[in-house]
């Protein structure tokens, strides 16, 4: 693991920033979800191990949490965004075993732009093609100079190093975002799939309808743009993706991209929250087949985005317990029930960690555990431990979970 | 005699019950059913634990109580009558290519999905993605008839290639997208973004429609072929308003990002036009 | 310990054709003679060979992960229940890891290489061969489009250099690759750059100062003076383009004097004009595979029926994209490569189809050396592996072969030599050449695809059918590194296999020359490039250089 002095690793968002100098409660470069990252979990939060809210003896909350894990008829295993490569391969393979529902919160806080991967694919590229290679790059409602501070910089789409480079930015609010733009569209939330379908119009010379600031001669001028750029950049995230139908929108959007390829070499780049939420969905994709909301009760993987997301089984009360790895379910999936026991591995509180049965505190990738992220742009990104911590990581913390399931989750 | 199965309690978990379909236990004795194996949430059962089991394995099946947790009944089927006498759950008849499905109650998710042929009949309301193509798949319902007497959810028709799919109600959002070719009529309209992708087939809206931005007005007509698919309907039970068979019809022609050689008809006779 | 019992053995690297012999293992090796209380399989009447070697697949890594996503229909129809053995999972022409694994080993295969890796994700594909049990996996990585490697080839004035050399090793050395895999040097570069493409091998790269003619010459040479255990494995320019064996036989040209390997020959054969219907130069490539003994290849065979092509030369994904209606994936990765992903179907009744098919078989039946011209359909680009039994029953049974030459489209076939009543068929010693001992050496694996004593004790025990395909379809035992894991078609044990690797030394300085260009180029710290996790990289096996040539 590379820490010969390393800078640190930041897990603050998908970006996963890999120069950080950390001192005390800020980092440097700074940036307000990384500072928040490391703050909260460079001193542990929690205790190692926790039930019923009392801090426990590890091997009784480990036999607890599996007692939860064994009994339950339709279990759901939930998170792995926050958490390291290694540690969703330990989760996956716990849930196959088990027979449960798996379901990445990236596929939930991000929106469902997979699942309209699915039905057409994409164009994407990593962080260095944008940055060295996009004239044009357009934002649809998304804030990067907020929820991924220091992206633009780093694609040097920053006021300071863009040059003659153009940001444009779609969104109808007033974002930091949209005041460092080049051009600004104000279009409503309501109006994205027209516009976007506007844009379609536009790139194949049919009459587009105006939607906001969208004009139809708008739509042009910016079909031209990125057909006279040779190179562009789309970036999009839940502020599509999250709306109801946020898959068509994303359709439309992956459409759009295929429409102006014949001249235009044109890239999107989905905005991940999470360090991890692509490499969850990553490893379940090649354990399984399929990115999110996997169904492994039968004894082989079933997908159905509805039918087998965790929210929808949430909801109809078909889930009878939760194993949650650096989630959130409480307030991600809209609560859990009551009755349903919650067993919770993170590094910080959370309201997932208060209403859990079992508790582990377990160290963060990046921080008190090394561990393996993939960035929002794919990338694998080694992160080493800054700090020691006396605790195991969520990997280690799971293998020890399966191994107590071992007999039973094999032969279930 | 019709084999019956009667649900004992209803499950706390999904249960997938791919093995009840009527060509399958056609022929299998009461206890040989009796013994096969469906799952429970993660639990390996039988049919026996979950179903009161009567009558022989004949061509008709019946199956009672609340399934709406009840996976995947008549999924795959090929022949038979299945008839499912309470609300049932998803992937009802998916993937079916022959035969008849009676629900008298409402059925769940992916209803009809990639329907090959037979006829599926949904007395109540159906849910998401029905007789719609699972995401990945390009082509979804190449034959066959669906009919819903009541609502339908999102994306009904999605990836259809041929076939009939009815709605006497109202379907909802993103209905016929990315729709080859074939025919969804909804009597009581459609929700938002309907025929988004739309390469060929028709969508007909008895009820309200939003026309997408990329549609044109065709023209005002009566169409024949339309004519005889509410005469269909009406024999299959479902109720088609007399007024409905001589009515016109506005063509809008899309989706004109794609061939436009599809439309969406609206139904304008007697001020009835939303 | 175990003795495989008076089975007929087809070992050719041992000159082995047919001898009825025993097969003696211990600790994971082949030996003279094992005891008589060892196990005993009685493989009378049976044929026994090495476990298959695949030497060009696509099987792991952010590309082929890319690949699943837009397979959703493929895998619902196809899935693999978990049992005490297996991870559960799904198949298609692209299954998850565990199936991958699973579905190689109960095909006789035991190592696979994984020909297009970006250095940049290795960690991603280390982790999915982590998951894929059963085969030994190697992989080669891709730097014929790397801009870091153009800087260095153009300081050299366009050859190679020391500098080129140590690169080249560290690169090796810091992903846990095999080899070096160049594709279509420069396309990807050009097609970045308002999807731009090369006319010849001596355009100019963009503004990189360098051509695909040095970028070839440069790193062939730097592959063969490193004496890595497989050289630079070729996929040429213009793959599947009419007119496209121009430029191949120019390519072998520039490769002259150097090992090189070519990778699915068959997508390189074709003639007639650029734009037109492809015609076959199956015959000329032959023919310049015999004039130049230091070229190896794999055929690439397309057979018909569902494929997915996944490729790092994403000028031909764009026209395989707007020839029909399926999804499309590109995936660009900074400085190093690019990705183009399109499903797709070969049909009989297709003239290219049908012409790709023939061309393939040609390649195979007019081939001058098996050794030389081994097995492959390019998995999945050409065909699933799971096709491989029925390709080995084409090469085996010319009646069979015969019957479905009529099946093919009548023009297309006419354009091939198979009408010429190509009597030729592979003998089982042949086949075992082309699935195993061939690809073993082309290689460098020397413990790998043969019956000696001393290499691995990988062993595939097959009925000896008349059915050729049932026949290498269905082994009666499969054999990983001395253990039986497939006994009569049933996976009784899912071992992790080794990491098979490249042990080439480098001059440490060299990071001094990287890490400027590197900290120029890439958006990843310098310092966390190099993978060294154990979790990934053990076990493994580093295949020793040969010697280092000054």
């Amino acid at each position: 693991m590379p820490d010969r002095g390393l800078p640190a690793g930041c897990g603050g968002c998908g970006c996963v920033c890999d120069d950080v100098r950390v001192a005390g409660a800020s980092i440097s470069p700074a940036c307000a979800p990384g500072a928040a990252w490391f703050s909260q979990r460079l001193e542990p939060a929690l205790p190692p191990s926790r039930i019923d809210g009392r801090e426990a003896d590890p091997e009784a909350a480990l036999d607890a949490a599996a007692g939860i894990l064994a009994q339950a008829d339709a279990p759901l295993v939930y998170g792995l965004a926050r958490t390291s490569v290694e540690a969703a391969r330990s989760a996956v393979g716990l849930a196959d075993r088990l027979g449960a529902l798996v379901e990445p919160a990236g596929a939930v806080r991000d929106g469902a732009g997979g699942r309209a991967v699915a039905l057409r694919g994409a164009s994407t590229a990593t962080l260095g093609e944008i940055r060295d290679r996009a004239a044009t790059v357009v934002v649809w409602r998304e804030d990067p100079l907020t929820t991924h501070p220091r992206l633009l910089e780093r694609l040097r789409l920053d006021e300071a190093q863009r040059g003659a480079r153009r940001l444009v930015v779609v969104d109808d609010r007033e974002t930091a975002t949209a005041r460092s733009a080049s051009l600004h569209l104000r279009v409503p939330a309501t109006g994205d799939l027209d516009a976007l379908l506007a844009l379609r119009a536009a790139a194949r010379g049919l009459p587009a309808r105006a939607v906001g600031a969208l004009t139809a001669q708008a739509a042009r001028r910016l079909v031209d743009e990125l057909r006279g750029a040779q190179n562009a950049a789309l970036l999009h995230g839940s502020g599509l993706a999250a709306q109801p139908g946020g898959h068509r929108r994303v359709l439309a959007l992956h459409e759009l991209v295929r429409d102006l390829s014949d001249t235009c070499h044109l890239v999107t780049l989905a905005l991940r929250r999470d360090a991890n939420a692509a490499g969850a969905e990553d490893v379940l994709t090649w354990q399984t087949g399929f990115p999110s909301a996997v169904d492994l009760a039968s004894g082989a993987p079933r997908s159905f985005p509805g039918p087998t997301s965790a929210a929808t089984r949430l909801r109809a009360g078909e889930v009878d317990a939760v194993l949650s790895v650096a989630g959130d379910p409480v307030v991600e999936l809209g609560g859990v029930p009551a009755g349903v026991p919650i067993v919770a591995l993170d590094a910080v509180e959370t309201a997932t960690t208060r209403a859990a049965r079992v508790v582990f505190g377990t160290a963060a990738v990046g921080i008190g555990a090394a561990g393996t992220v993939h960035r929002l742009d794919g990338v694998p990104v080694a992160l080493h431990a800054v700090a020691a911590q006396a605790r195991p990581g969520d990997d280690e913390l799971l293998r020890a979970l399966a191994a107590r399931l071992g007999g039973e989750a094999q032969g279930c | 005699m019709t084999l019956v199965l009667t649900l004992r309690e209803a499950p706390g978990a999904r249960v997938d019950a791919a093995a009840l379909r009527p060509d399958a236990l056609a022929g299998l004795t009461v206890e040989a059913i009796r013994r096969l194996a469906i799952t429970v949430g993660r639990r390996p059962a039988a049919v026996g634990d979950l179903f009161a089991v009567s009558g022989d394995g004949g061509p008709d099946m019946r199956v009672e109580g609340d399934l709406r947790r009840v996976d995947r009944l008549g999924e795959g089927m090929a022949d038979g009558r299945l008839e499912l006498d309470g609300p049932a759950g998803d992937h009802v008849g998916a993937r079916m290519s022959g035969g008849t499905i009676v629900a008298r109650g409402d059925v769940g998710a992916y209803a009809g999905a990639e329907l090959r042929g037979g006829l599926l009949h949904v007395r109540g309301d159906a849910g998401e993605g029905l007789a719609a193509a699972y995401p990945g798949t390009r082509a979804g319902m190449r034959g066959g008839e669906v009919l819903v007497e009541g609502n339908a959810g999102d994306e009904a028709g999605a990836g259809m290639r041929r076939g009939l799919v009815a709605v006497g109600g109202a379907v909802g959002a993103g209905a016929g997208l990315r729709m080859l070719a074939g025919t969804l009529i909804a009597l009581g309209g459609f929700g938002p973004e309907a025929g988004i992708c739309l390469r060929r087939g028709t969508l007909v809206s008895a009820g309200a429609v939003e026309i997408p931005s990329t549609y044109a007005f065709a023209c005002r007509y009566r169409p024949p072929a339309l004519r005889l698919q509410l005469l269909r309907l009406a024999e299959l039970g479902l109720g088609v308003d007399e007024r409905l068979l001589h009515a016109t019809w506005s063509r809008w022609s899309g989706d004109r990002l794609e061939l436009a050689r599809g439309e969406i008809l609206v139904l304008e006779d007697d001020g009835r036009r939303r | 310990m175990l003795r495989i019992a008076g089975g007929r053995v087809h070992d050719p690297a041992n000159g082995v054709d047919g001898a009825v012999a025993d097969v003696c293992i211990a600790d994971g090796r082949i030996v003279a003679d094992v005891p008589g209380h060892a196990r005993r399989i009685d493989a009378r009447g049976m044929v026994v060979m090495a476990g298959g070697v695949d030497v060009h697949a696509h099987i792991a890594g952010p590309a082929v992960n890319a690949a699943r996503r837009v397979l959703g229909g493929e895998r619902r129809a196809d899935v693999a229940m978990r049992d005490r053995v297996r991870r559960s999972g799904t198949g298609g022409t692209v299954p998850s890891s565990f199936v991958t694994g699973h579905r190689y080993a109960l095909l006789g295969y035991t190592t696979v290489i994984d020909a297009a890796i970006a250095p940049l994700a290795a960690r991603h594909a280390l982790a999915e061969l982590r998951d894929t049990p059963l085969i030994d996996p190697g992989f080669l990585i891709l730097l014929g489009d790397n801009q870091v490697v153009y800087e260095l080839i153009r300081e050299a004035g366009g050859g190679t250099s020391q500098t080129l050399r140590d690169a080249v090793a560290w690169w090796l050395e810091s992903t846990g690759a095999l080899g070096v895999k160049l594709v279509n040097p420069g396309g990807a570069e050009r097609w970045k750059r308002g999807n731009g493409r090369l006319t010849s091998l001596d355009e100019p790269v963009n503004e990189l100062g360098v051509t695909p003619r040095q970028v070839l010459d440069a790193l062939a040479t730097a592959a063969h003076e490193l004496g890595l255990p497989h050289p630079v494995h070729v996929h040429c320019h213009g793959l599947g383009v009419a007119g496209n064996a121009r430029t191949t036989l120019d390519t072998m040209r520039t490769l002259d004097g150097r090992r090189a390997h070519l990778a699915h020959l068959q997508f390189h054969a074709y003639g007639g004009r650029p734009g037109g219907r492809p015609r076959s130069r199956a015959v000329d490539l032959v023919d310049a595979l015999k004039a130049q003994p230091e070229l190896t290849a794999d055929v690439g065979q397309v057979m018909f029926g569902p494929a997915t092509t996944i490729t790092a030369d994403a000028q031909i994904s764009a026209v395989l994209r707007d020839s029909g209606d399926a999804a499309w994936i590109s995936a660009d990765t900074e400085v190093e490569t690019g990705c183009g992903i399109v499903p797709y179907t070969y049909r009989p009744s297709s003239y290219t189809h049908a012409l790709q098919w023939g061309i393939g078989l040609e390649l195979f039946l007019l081939s001058p050396d098996p050794w030389r011209l081994v097995l492959s359909t390019d998995h999945p680009n050409g065909g699933s592996f799971l096709s491989y039994p029925r390709l080995i029953r084409l090469l085996m049974d010319r009646e069979y072969r015969n019957d479905q030459l009529r099946r093919a489209n009548e023009a297309a076939i006419r354009r091939t030599v198979l009408l010429d009543d190509l009597h030729r068929e592979y003998s089982l010693n042949e086949i075992a050449i082309i699935t195993r001992a061939g690809p073993a050496r082309q290689l460098g694996l020397a413990d790998k695809g043969h019956l000696g004593v001393g290499a691995d004790a990988d062993v595939t025990v097959y009925h000896d059918r008349a059915d050729r395909e049932e026949m290498f379809a269905t082994p009666r035992y499969v054999i990983k590194g001395g253990e039986v894991v497939i006994d009569d078609g049933d996976l009784v044990a899912a071992p992790r296999g080794r990491l098979l690797r490249a042990g080439v030394a480098h001059d440490p300085e060299i990071e001094r020359t990287l890490r400027p260009a590197f900290e120029r180029r890439y958006t990843l710290g310098f310092d966390r490039y190099a993978v060294s996790e154990p979790w990934l990289l053990e076990p493994a096996r580093r295949i020793p250089a040969a010697g280092e040539r000054p």
